[in-house]
């Protein structure tokens, strides 16, 4: 974990913040062990006490008054969310949490609703996931009215939220370096296209993930140059991404050496599936990001193609987030932004980290 | 078939031009020709010309496979639209028909199904959604756009509870054959199935009676009862068949993504209504052209396509798409205005 101290420009500067500072200033305010992800991404494969915060449940002690923690969830629909949202209750059981789940279906109207309703019920705290900056000071103005402080899960709530979630640029970074160091293995370094997956929609933090996924590669393979890296609208989605790779593939149809760099996972399959069907598995190497079911079955699957993705662990939220809604709600001091771990996943681990998904 | 009367009814096949829309006029004009298709037909010329100069990856083999690829579940969904739409109907559940068939596709083949089966459940999912759309229309009279709405986010709905908005993967062999084979000069499977559901399509409106009763229903529903046609019978039959080919087509997705995803066509009713209008069917019922269709889902898909090569970000595309709907509805409609 990569936490921040409380200052203005914390929000804003919330990449790229010094390790070792981060780490000795926080390491266990909020109950959890900070932790470098640069080992694990440059190779070094960390154990899973290393590498993941530890239970909440084992780590701290139940409340003996119970608080109410309001949580409204990005939307339902997406299996990110429900892991997040079971780690959440899981958490929040074990601490004497009480916890309104909402859901913000994707919408920032429904966002808006949701935080009256939470005011409503009086919460301590409230968690806001949802994805529309545009609506945060509205939102913000609601609970800040009601003097109820909020934690945000991976896109700001500015002016009023504590951010909480993934390191995107981060993220990027290591699915871009395992791509590059497996470049070198496998074609000597030689690299004729860097494809990247993007989801420009989803607006400028997301898309650190495949700015960081350029710079990763570039660190490890320095002479590909800008020329080499073709961005592409994937959608997010394994149609879409399938439909545009293959397009893709046409416009490098003398290339065999491509490196493909998703923003999710259904996208890095939809690509892998193009691949496949133009038989040019051969020719493309690709990285996922959030190590989710579809990449884990990729991954269990050995196809050489699809050399992992990245971990965002999402199930494990809850962990973080339980325990910083209580300090917040005791009015103790917390940090102004948490980040999480991310670990690169493939063949090697997957099975420390994910066990019986290859069974 | 008898009137309500009891009167013997007249023969389809007989009805005059302006029950069945099909027109005739002494002369041949420019709107005749945009009517036969042929401006879209020039519109997507131009598009191929006009990609074909800006990227030398657009004008080959491959690239025109990877369309007809990425165009072959929308126009089977399309296709099958076009009739729905001539007998003045609606269908809006057919995405996520798609995604529900697939997601059935996937679990049945991942508890053991054979392929076969497994693509019958599809179309048994397909079916079922048509069946109950056609009912709830035909019968219990609700409106096909609020029936075809509701019935969207029922069966996507299903397909989030089913499978907790997880995707559904199984394993790789399984419909290979189906979503990335090839046969006949390299043709991939998908797309002959494209074609042989605009042929079937073709050859109902163009030689059954089930066929010109569609454009009968459409065109104008009291002088088609008053001609003896079961209405109801022919717009439940419209129903099933676009429930049909949506069940078949989210086989065939799954098949390509070796995957249900309960999120897959997202939005494809409403790509499967812009080519049949993009195509020249008329929404207000009797009129329409199934090739238009297959044309208008190209020129959709060729535009994407065609963007992509020439690095035009997504957010043009999106543009660029609308004005093409836009420019080909405003020239039918000024065609129109010119004619009346």
């Amino acid at each position: 974990m990569r936490i921040a101290t409380r200052t203005r420009s914390g929000l804003r500067a919330r990449v790229g913040v010094g390790l070792a500072l981060i780490a000795s200033l926080l390491a266990g305010s909020i109950g959890v062990a900070a932790q470098d992800a640069t080992p694990m991404a440059q190779g070094a494969t960390p154990t899973s006490e290393e590498a993941l915060v530890p239970d909440a449940c084992a780590a701290e002690q139940p409340l003996a008054e119970p608080i109410t923690v309001g949580y409204a969830g990005l939307s339902g629909e997406f299996p990110f969310v429900q892991d997040v949202n079971g780690g959440l209750q899981r958490v929040a059981d074990c601490l004497n949490v009480n916890l309104i789940i909402t859901d913000n279906e994707y919408d920032p109207q429904v966002a808006l609703t949701n935080a009256d309703t939470l005011v409503t019920r009086g919460v301590n705290v409230a968690i806001e996931f949802q994805t529309d900056v545009g609506v945060a000071p509205a939102i913000c103005s609601k609970f800040e009215a009601a003097n109820i402080p909020v934690i945000a899960i991976d896109i700001p709530q500015e002016p009023c939220a504590i951010f909480f979630g993934a390191n995107n640029l981060e993220a990027g970074k290591i699915g871009g370096r395992h791509l590059g160091q497996m470049a070198q293995e496998r074609w000597g370094g030689d690299v004729d296209a860097l494809v990247l997956l993007e989801l420009p929609q989803s607006g400028p933090l997301p898309q650190q993930r495949m700015d960081g996924a350029a710079e990763g590669v570039k660190e490890v393979l320095p002479n590909l140059t800008d020329d080499k890296i073709i961005r592409v609208d994937g959608k997010g989605n394994l149609e879409d991404s399938r439909t545009v790779f293959q397009d893709v593939l046409t416009r490098l149809s003398d290339a065999d050496h491509i490196l493909v760099s998703a923003i999710n996972d259904p996208s890095a399959v939809g690509a892998l599936r193009a691949a496949e069907a133009a038989n040019r598995t051969n020719d493309v190497m690709i990285a996922g990001q959030n190590a989710t079911i579809e990449a884990r079955t990729e991954i269990c699957r050995d196809t050489p193609a699809f050399i992992g993705s990245v971990a965002y662990f999402p199930d494990r939220y809850g962990d973080y987030l339980i325990p910083l809604a209580i300090k917040l709600a005791k009015g103790e001091p917390v940090p102004d932004q948490v980040l999480i771990n991310h670990l690169w996943i493939d063949r090697a681990n997957i099975e420390q980290f994910y066990p019986n998904a290859c069974a | 078939m008898s009137t309500s009367d009891g009167a013997p009814a007249p023969d389809i096949r007989n009805l005059p031009s302006d029950i069945t829309g099909a027109t005739r006029r002494p002369r041949l004009t420019l709107g005749d020709l945009w009517d036969a298709g042929i401006g879209l037909l020039v519109v997507y010329v131009l598009i191929i010309i006009i990609f074909s100069q800006l990227s030398p990856f657009f004008l080959t083999k491959n690239n025109f496979l990877n369309i007809l690829v990425g165009v072959s579940i929308l126009g089977i969904v399309a296709a099958t639209q076009t009739m729905v739409i001539i007998s003045r109907g609606f269908d809006l559940s057919v995405g996520s028909t798609v995604a529900l068939a697939g997601v059935v596709t996937a679990k049945m083949l991942t508890a053991g199904a054979s392929d076969w089966l497994s693509v019958a459940g599809a179309i048994g999912v397909g079916l079922l959604v048509g069946v109950i759309n056609g009912l709830l229309i035909t019968v219990v009279r609700v409106n096909p756009l609020i029936t075809t709405l509701a019935m969207l986010s029922i069966v996507r709905g299903i397909a989030y509870v089913w499978t907790n908005a997880l995707t559904q993967v199984f394993p790789g062999p399984h419909l290979r054959w189906l979503g990335t084979g090839r046969v006949l000069w390299d043709i991939p499977v998908a797309v002959l199935i494209m074609l042989a559901v605009f042929v079937l399509v073709w050859l109902t409106l163009r030689f059954t009676t089930f066929g010109r009763a569609l454009f009968a229903v459409g065109g104008n529903s009291r002088a088609a009862l008053l001609a003896g046609i079961d209405v109801g019978r022919v717009q439940l039959a419209a129903y099933i068949i676009s429930g049909l080919s949506a069940g078949f087509a989210g086989a065939i997705l799954a098949a390509q993504l070796s995957a249900g995803s309960p999120q897959a066509a997202n939005g494809l009713e409403l790509n499967a209504v812009a080519a049949v209008v993009l195509g020249g069917a008329s929404l207000a019922g009797g009129r329409g052209r199934v090739w238009g269709t297959l044309l208008g889902a190209l020129i959709m898909e060729t535009l994407r396509n065609g963007l992509v090569l020439t690095d035009v970000s997504s957010f043009y595309q999106m543009i660029a798409w609308g004005l093409v709907l836009l420019l080909a509805v405003v020239i039918d409609q000024l065609r129109r205005g010119e004619g009346a």
